[in-house]
C-alpha cells in the first residue's frame, strides 16, 4: 500500500524511538519542564532538542556490535506509543493546543486501520477468508493507546476506566489468537495449535504474539501466556523471574555464549520492565491486568445478586501478603534448585519441579485458557505426581481463594499477588501519586467505603497531602466518588489526571 | 529559536546512514542435484512458459535489512526484479541476515552475457513476497538455476557464512551488564523522590 511506503522508512528512522531509555528520560524531563513553566515554542524547542541528542547518541552507540545488541534487546513499541501518544495527552495543557493533538491519534488509529487491510493483501487467494485481525504489534499498541486517548474526553472517569480494562483484557487474553503480526504468523499459530499436546504441564506450545528469540516484553500485570495460543505478551513478572532464577551464573561467569545470551534476553526484558513500573506503578493493576479484569466479572455477578461485600481486615491483608510472598519466594527457589537450564523440567531429591513452578499453581493458569479458549481449553489440575501432589492441592487451594476473593471480598486475591507486590514498590517516590488536600476533607469515608482494595489511609490521613499506599491499585474511585470538589487527586508526573468534581456528576 | 534549530540540526544528523545501499554482483549457475530435493509441506514453484527460475541463498557480511521489501535484484538491463522470499528468514537483532530467495528472468537473459546484481539497504524498495518453503519441479530441472554472490577481487577474504565459533564468540560478552546502568538509575531515582514524598509538606 502507498501509505506504508511513505510510512515505514520513518518508523525505520525512528527506531530509537522505541527504547525504553527514552521513554524513561522524557518521563523524568517532561514533567520537570512543564514544571518550569516555560513558554509553549520553547519547550517543545527543548524537548525535540533532547529528543535528537538522543538519536545521535543512539546511532552512535549502535557502530558498536555490544552496544547495538543491548539496546536492541529492550526496545519495545509501547516505549514509542507512551511517548507519541500518552504523554502528549496527558502532560498538554487542556485547550486548543490539546485538541490539536488529537489529530496524531487519530491519524495513527486510521494508520493502524489500513496496516490491517495491508496485511490481508499478502493472503493467497487460496485461504482468502476471516483470519482475525493481521497487525503489526507497534500499529496494535498505537491503535488502542489512540482510540483510548480520543474517546477520554467523551466518557467519565468511571466509563473510561472500565474501556480500558475491556480493551486490555481483549488484547491480553484473546491476542494470541486475533492479533497476530501477519499471515505467516497466523499460520505459524495454527500449525502450533495442531501440535500442542493438551495438558497443564504440556501447555507451553504456545508462543505470545511478542515473543522472539532475542526479545520478550513482559508487562507489569498479570497477562497469563497460557491464554490460548500464548496470549499477547510474554507473562507476569513472574515468568520473567522463575527464568532468571534458572540462569546458570556459573556458567554466565565463565562467558559461556547461551548463559550469557539467555542473561542478555533477560536483562533486557527486566529494563523495560523496571521502567514500566516506574512510569505506572499499581495503575497497571488497576486498569490492565487482565486477572483482575476476569475476577472484576464475579465481582459485577455479586452486586447483580445485590448481596453486599467483605471488608479485609488488617490482620487478614498482612497474613495475605506474608503467605503470597512466601510462595512466590519458594517456586522462585524450586525454580532455581530444579531446573537444570532455563525452560527444563528437573528434579531435587524425588522432587519432580516442573518449567515453570509457580505458573502450575497459579489460578491464572486455570482462568485464562477458560477465558480465551472455551471450557474446551480447560487443561485440568496437575497430576499427583509433581511435587507429591503439591502443585495439585495448591493449584485447586489458589483457585478456590482466586473465585472467593472476587467474589466475596472483591479484590481479596490483588493482597497476595506477587505481581502487585513488585509494583507496589513503586506507588510512592515513582510517577504516580495520590494527593489529598486535608482542609477539603470532611472524613465523610466514602472513599474507604468505595476502595476496592479496603484502603483506609485515604480517610484517616490529615497530615500530608501524600496518600499513596503500598495496596493501592490507582482505580481511582476514591477520586470520582469523593463528595469535595479538589479533595482528591491523582497527579503523574506532578500534572493532575484526575480529581474529585462530584458538583460536575451532578 | 536556536534550540529548536539545533534540535534540526541534530536530526538531520542522526539521518545521515539511513539512506546507504549496498551492491554486489551474482553469478548464475547450473542448479545442483540436492536443490531439487523434497521436503515436507513445502510449496513446490515452478518457473512460468519463456522463463527460468533462479533460487538461492542472500548471505553475504554486510548483509542486512530490516524488512524483505529492502533487497532487490537488478537485471543486466537495470530492471529491478520481484523476488518470492522463504518466509523462514535468519534474524539476527532486528536485522533479516540471510534469505533464501528465488526470482524468475526470461530465458534468453540468462543465457547471455551481462551481470546481475542484488541490492540492499534502506534504500531499496522493492515488491517481494514471503511464501513458505520452497521445493523444485525436479521433472522441470533445466529450467531452473541457481546463483551466488561473486567476491570483488579487491575485497579482503571474508567467510560468507559464520563458523559455530564465529557465533558465539560474538555472544560471549558481557553486554548484559550494559543493563545494570539504566536499573541503577531508575532505583536512585525512585529512592530520591521516595525520601523527599516523605519529608513534611511545606
Amino acid at each position: 500500500m502507498l501509505v506504508f511506503r511513505i510510512v515505514d522508512p520513518v518508523l525505520r528512522f525512528a527506531e530509537p524511538l522505541t527504547s525504553p531509555i527514552l521513554a524513561l528520560g522524557m518521563a523524568l524531563l517532561v514533567p520537570f519542564l512543564v514544571q518550569r513553566r516555560l513558554r509553549p515554542w520553547r519547550l517543545a524547542g527543548a524537548l525535540l532538542a533532547a529528543v535528537a541528542c538522543f538519536f545521535v547518541a543512539y546511532r552512535l552507540a549502535c557502530t558498536r556490535p555490544a552496544a547495538a545488541r543491548w539496546l536492541a534487546a529492550m526496545n519495545t513499541p509501547l516505549a514509542a506509543v507512551f511517548v507519541i501518544v500518552i504523554m502528549p495527552a496527558i502532560y498538554l495543557p487542556p485547550g486548543r493546543v490539546r485538541r490539536a493533538f488529537l489529530a496524531v491519534p487519530a491519524v495513527i488509529l486510521v494508520l493502524a486501520g489500513l496496516s490491517v487491510l495491508d496485511a490481508y493483501r499478502s493472503v493467497p487467494p487460496t485461504d482468502a477468508g476471516f483470519h482475525w485481525f493481521l497487525i503489526r504489534p507497534a500499529w496494535l499498541m498505537g491503535g488502542v493507546a489512540s482510540l483510548l486517548v480520543l474517546v477520554r474526553p467523551v466518557l467519565n472517569l468511571a466509563r473510561f476506566r472500565f474501556a480500558v480494562r475491556l480493551t486490555c483484557l481483549l488484547v491480553l487474553v484473546y491476542g494470541g489468537f486475533a492479533f497476530r503480526k501477519d499471515y505467516d504468523d497466523y499460520r505459524a499459530m495454527l500449525a502450533r495449535r495442531k501440535q500442542a499436546t493438551p495438558g497443564i504441564m504440556n501447555v507451553s506450545q504456545a508462543v505470545p504474539v511478542l515473543q522472539e528469540e532475542w526479545r520478550m516484553t513482559y508487562l507489569p500485570s498479570a497477562p497469563c501466556r497460557f491464554a490460548a495460543d500464548g496470549g499477547y505478551v510474554q507473562g507476569c513478572v513472574l515468568d520473567m523471574g522463575q527464568r532468571i532464577a534458572q540462569v546458570d551464573y556459573a556458567a554466565a561467569l565463565r562467558r559461556d555464549p547461551a548463559a550469557t545470551s539467555t542473561l542478555g534476553v533477560l536483562g533486557g526484558a527486566a529494563v523495560l520492565f523496571l521502567v514500566m513500573c516506574f512510569v505506572g506503578a499499581r495503575w497497571f493493576c488497576g486498569w490492565v491486568c487482565p486477572l483482575s479484569g476476569l475476577g472484576g466479572v464475579l465481582d459485577w455477578l455479586r452486586r447483580r445478586t445485590g448481596l453486599y461485600h467483605l471488608k479485609p481486615r488488617g490482620m487478614l491483608k498482612r497474613a495475605l501478603m506474608v503467605a503470597g510472598l512466601a510462595l512466590a519466594l519458594s517456586m522462585l527457589v524450586a525454580a532455581a534448585a530444579g531446573a537444570p537450564y532455563v525452560g527444563g523440567v528437573g528434579r531435587v531429591g524425588n522432587y519432580r519441579v516442573p518449567e515453570y513452578p509457580f505458573c502450575k499453581i497459579c489460578p491464572g493458569q486455570q482462568v485464562c485458557p477458560v477465558a480465551s479458549g472455551g471450557p474446551a481449553a480447560y487443561a485440568g489440575l496437575p497430576t499427583r505426581d509433581w511435587g507429591y501432589g503439591f502443585y495439585r492441592y495448591a493449584c485447586l487451594a489458589l483457585l478456590v481463594l482466586f473465585i472467593f476473593g472476587f467474589l466475596v471480598f472483591r479484590r481479596l486475591w490483588c493482597m497476595m499477588c506477587p505481581m502487585g507486590m513488585v509494583l507496589g514498590i513503586f506507588n510512592r517516590g515513582a510517577l504516580f501519586r495520590m494527593v489529598k488536600e486535608p482542609l477539603k476533607c470532611n472524613r465523610c469515608g466514602v472513599c474507604a467505603e468505595v476502595c476496592p482494595m479496603g484502603i483506609d489511609t485515604v480517610r484517616s490521613e490529615m497530615q500530608s497531602a501524600d496518600v499513596g499506599t503500598f495496596d493501592c491499585v490507582l482505580c481511582m474511585r476514591c477520586v470520582d466518588m469523593c463528595p469535595r470538589d479538589g479533595c482528591l487527586a491523582v497527579e503523574h508526573g506532578g500534572v493532575r489526571v484526575a480529581e474529585s468534581r462530584f458538583s460536575a456528576r451532578r | 529559536m536556536r534550540t529548536a534549530l539545533c534540535a534540526i540540526a541534530l536530526s538531520v544528523l542522526s539521518l545521515v546512514g539511513e539512506m546507504a545501499t549496498a551492491k554486489v554482483r551474482i553469478e548464475i549457475l547450473p542448479a545442483p542435484d540436492d536443490l531439487f530435493e523434497q521436503s515436507d509441506g513445502a510449496e513446490v514453484i515452478r518457473p512460468a512458459e519463456g522463463e527460468i527460475l533462479v533460487i538461492g541463498w542472500i548471505e553475504h557480511p554486510d548483509f542486512a535489512i530490516a524488512e524483505v521489501g529492502q533487497m532487490a535484484v537488478e537485471a543486466p538491463d537495470g530492471r529491478r526484479l520481484p523476488m518470492l522470499v522463504e518466509s523462514d528468514l535468519l534474524y539476527e537483532f532486528d536485522r533479516i541476515v540471510r534469505a533464501r530467495v528465488a526470482f524468475a528472468v526470461p530465458a534468453d537473459t540468462v543465457l547471455s552475457s551481462g551481470s546481475f546484481f542484488v541490492e540492499w539497504g534502506p534504500g531499496v524498495t522493492s515488491e517481494n513476497r514471503k511464501v513458505g518453503r520452497m521445493a523444485l519441479d525436479p521433472s522441470m530441472r533445466d529450467r531452473y538455476r541457481t546463483f551466488r554472490v561473486v567476491r570483488s577481487e579487491t575485497a579482503p577474504e571474508v567467510p560468507l557464512s559464520s563458523s559455530i565459533e564465529v557465533v558465539a564468540e560474538s555472544h560471549a560478552d558481557y553486554y548484559f551488564l550494559w543493563y545494570l546502568l539504566p536499573m541503577a538509575v531508575i532505583f536512585i531515582v525512585l529512592t530520591v523522590r521516595r525520601i523527599h514524598a516523605r519529608l513534611p509538606d511545606r
